[in-house]
Order: structure tokens, then C-alpha cells, then sequence
């Protein structure tokens, strides 16, 4: 009677730790949705923007078709992008892009020294930074809930209820990942 | 009768010791106070009341601010930094008695134009199972807000009171801002009513370097509050 009372216990408990754990996933799966939206949001922001910059850039460097053409082909693959590695890979394009409108401020004074331009310039630099918060929540939700899904014995529940570990978000221009040159 | 005298004599001691020693740590935090306000910049007093302007600022049943170091902060808001003791007393007929203690640190900063937008938003620590100090919210009306950092979430709870402008809120903890409060050492909470910002850190603290921290996420906080103010009367009507 007392053995029937133990196992029955015990299956309480390990049922309790059932729901516990499912629970637990389910909670870290959705705070990786949520900031999977709060980046969606910030980047959206920047794609409503390039449009503007590309316009003042416009009115000093028009000729300059080749580079402006290039933005708004990557901003187009940015916005049409739905899949995070292909957004990941999408953004990087955009910023890459964008930092080509940086190199042509430089070569336009007048560009550089126009009001609108420089309003958009910080409104992009805000943005920018805001992105770079966002995939870092991102990051750090998908580090947590992958750990969840890959520790004794969590494993357990979340291989029988699929929880598929997630990848995480790396979106840097190509000028980031390069090792600065110093030169004396 | 000589045994007597013997534990007289040293009860008179050991209460002289204490006396001494309670009188020494006084004249050392009242220096040391004293020499990092002017250091900073700011006007010292020992000990003030200051408005019940945040919920905190009006926690307990009786309260106090002791160093109290008072100007014009970092980025040029005005405000000041101490230590707000803030006790519970429960009467039974005629007798008193203190229930609870706190010893908060808190920093203040006047944002007057910010009384138009945000009515009450309240980033609380997490108080933990066996909370250290009760919740001194517990009667103002406030909803829980969701945040989607789970590194900030187990660090803190944020509220907001009934009727907070919800996108406005949503811009204030903006990620950045998410960010930056999820990973600063000092885990500092913060109350924004009636015009004013209180960040506070539940414990004393009685070293320059994390009171200058502290001052300089004020003045951080401060800074983005007055943005998203300026952002908000920029905006067309309507």
C-alpha cells in the first residue's frame, strides 16, 4: 500500500515537473517571438526612412544614380525578406548600401551641411542603435531559451514537444566585421 | 551590592562605547557627504523631508532623507541625490512601533515638462520570494507591463498607472533603454510622476564611485525622458 502511495507520489511530482518545464518553454519561446517583433519594429523604421534619404540626396547628387539605385534594391530586399536569415542577410545589403550615402556626404559639402540631410542622419543613427538593442534582447532571449532547450532534463520535454532551438540574429555591415588597420 | 555596581558600571561602558562609536560613524558619513556634494557641485543637508511626489517618495507611514545633496545634476537637470529612510509604524492604542525600516538610496531629477505625458510609470526591482521590504505600490492603481527582454523581466517589474499613455510608454523603454537597464550594475529602479523622476537602488550607498554612477543614470534617464517630451510637442496634434 505504502510502495502504491510513493509511485503515486511520484508521478505527481514528475507530472507537476511536466507542466513546470512545458510551461517554462513555452514562456522562453514567446519572449523570443516578442523580441523577434521588437526588431521587426526598429527595422521597419529604418526601411521608412531610406526612402526620405535617398529623396535629399537626390536634390545634391542626383547623377550619383548608381549608388542611390543600389539603396533602393537593398531597401526593397529588406522590406520583402520574411525568413530571419534572409532578413539577416537583407540588412546587412541595406547597410552596406547606406554606408555607400555616407561616402558620397563626404564627397558633397553641400549635402553634408543641408539641414534635412543631417535631421535624417541622426534620425538613421538613433534607429541604428535602436536595431543594435533590439538584436542583443533577441540574442540573449535566444541564448536563454536554447539553453532551456538543450539542459538535463528540460531536453526531455523539449525534444517531445519540438521545441526547435532558434538561430541568432547577427546583422552587421560588412565595414563592422572588418579588423581596424592601424598605421603608424 | 559590589556585583551590582561591577554590572552598572559596565552597562555605562559598553553604552558610552556604542554612543562613541555611532558618534564617530555620524561625523565620517557627514564629511564624507559633505566633501562629495561639493564635489560635485551640489548643496549638502543633513537631513530633510522632501514632497510625496512619487509613490516611493511617499512610502511607509513616516519618512525622511538623510544627505541630502541637492543642484543642478549632470546634463543640466535639477534635483539631488540621498538617502530616503522610510519606516512602517502600527499603532495598538497609545503604543507605537516601528514594523519596517528601509534605507533606500534614491536620486531625484525635476522634469516638469514631462507632467503632460507620463502619469505614473513604475520600474520596480524584483522583490523575490521572501521580499526584503513590502510593496509600498500597493495602493496606487497600476497595470503590469510586459516587456520583451527576459533578462530584464527577471530583474524587474514594470508598472504603469491606469491611465499611462501606452505607446508613449512603449517609446520611453524603448530597446535601447531596455538594453541598457537589463546590464547596469547597479540594477536601479526608477518612478517617473508629476513631473518628476526618482531612480532609486534599495540599499545605501556610501561611495562615490556608484553615487556618481547612480547621478549619471539619472541623468541618462532624464535625458530620454526629455527626448521623447520634445519628440511628443513636435508631433502634430491629434
Amino acid at each position: 500500500m505504502t510502495a502504491t502511495y510513493v509511485v503515486l507520489a511520484g508521478l505527481a511530482l514528475l507530472a507537476l515537473w511536466s507542466v513546470l518545464a512545458y510551461n517554462g518553454l513555452v514562456g522562453s519561446r514567446n519572449k523570443v517571438d516578442e523580441s523577434w517583433s521588437g526588431i521587426e519594429v526598429q527595422l521597419k523604421r529604418r526601411h521608412d526612412l531610406v526612402p526620405n534619404l535617398v529623396e535629399t540626396v537626390k536634390g545634391y547628387a542626383a547623377h550619383e544614380r548608381e549608388t542611390l539605385q543600389s539603396v533602393t534594391v537593398a531597401r526593397l530586399a529588406a522590406v520583402e525578406a520574411e525568413e530571419p536569415a534572409a532578413v539577416e542577410r537583407a540588412e546587412a545589403r541595406l547597410s552596406g548600401a547606406l554606408g555607400g550615402i555616407n561616402a558620397l556626404a563626404e564627397a558633397y559639402p553641400q549635402l553634408r551641411a543641408s539641414d534635412s540631410f543631417q535631421a535624417l542622419e541622426a534620425e538613421l543613427a538613433g534607429i541604428e542603435d535602436e536595431i543594435q538593442a533590439a538584436r542583443r534582447i533577441y540574442n540573449s532571449n535566444v541564448q536563454r531559451y536554447n539553453t532551456r532547450t538543450q539542459q538535463f532534463p528540460t531536453v526531455l520535454v523539449a525534444a517531445m514537444l519540438s521545441f526547435a532551438p532558434r538561430d541568432f540574429f547577427e546583422v552587421e555591415a560588412p565595414a563592422e566585421r572588418a579588423v581596424p588597420q592601424v598605421a603608424f | 551590592l559590589l556585583r551590582e555596581a561591577l554590572i552598572a558600571g559596565l552597562a555605562i561602558v559598553v553604552a558610552g562605547a556604542v554612543a562613541a562609536w555611532r558618534s564617530a560613524r555620524n561625523a565620517k558619513a557627514l564629511r564624507f557627504f559633505w566633501g562629495f556634494a561639493a564635489s560635485v557641485g551640489l548643496t549638502y543637508a543633513n537631513r530633510i523631508e522632501l514632497l510625496p511626489l512619487t509613490p516611493l517618495m511617499g512610502a511607509g507611514s513616516r519618512r525622511h532623507v538623510e544627505h541630502w545633496m541637492y543642484g543642478r545634476l549632470p546634463g543640466g537637470v535639477d534635483g539631488g541625490i540621498g538617502q530616503l529612510v522610510w519606516e512602517q509604524v502600527d499603532s495598538v492604542g497609545a503604543r507605537r512601533s516601528v514594523t519596517e525600516r528601509n534605507r533606500f538610496t534614491i536620486c531625484v531629477a525635476d522634469l516638469d515638462s514631462s507632467l503632460p505625458y507620463f502619469h505614473g510609470v513604475y520600474l520596480h526591482p524584483r522583490r523575490g520570494l521572501f521580499p526584503p521590504y513590502s510593496d509600498w505600490l500597493g495602493r496606487t492603481p497600476v497595470r503590469t507591463v510586459e516587456v520583451e527582454s527576459a533578462q530584464f523581466v527577471e530583474r524587474y517589474e514594470l508598472r504603469a498607472a491606469t491611465d499611462q499613455d501606452e505607446l508613449l510608454l512603449r517609446r520611453l523603454m524603448s530597446p535601447s533603454v531596455v538594453d541598457w537597464l537589463a546590464q547596469h550594475p547597479l540594477a536601479p529602479g526608477f518612478e517617473l510622476k508629476a513631473g518628476t523622476l526618482c531612480l532609486f537602488v534599495p540599499r545605501p550607498i556610501d561611495d562615490a564611485g556608484n553615487l556618481t554612477f547612480l547621478i549619471d543614470a539619472a541623468a541618462h534617464l532624464a535625458e530620454r525622458v526629455r527626448g521623447e517630451v520634445t519628440e511628443q510637442l513636435a508631433r502634430p496634434a491629434g
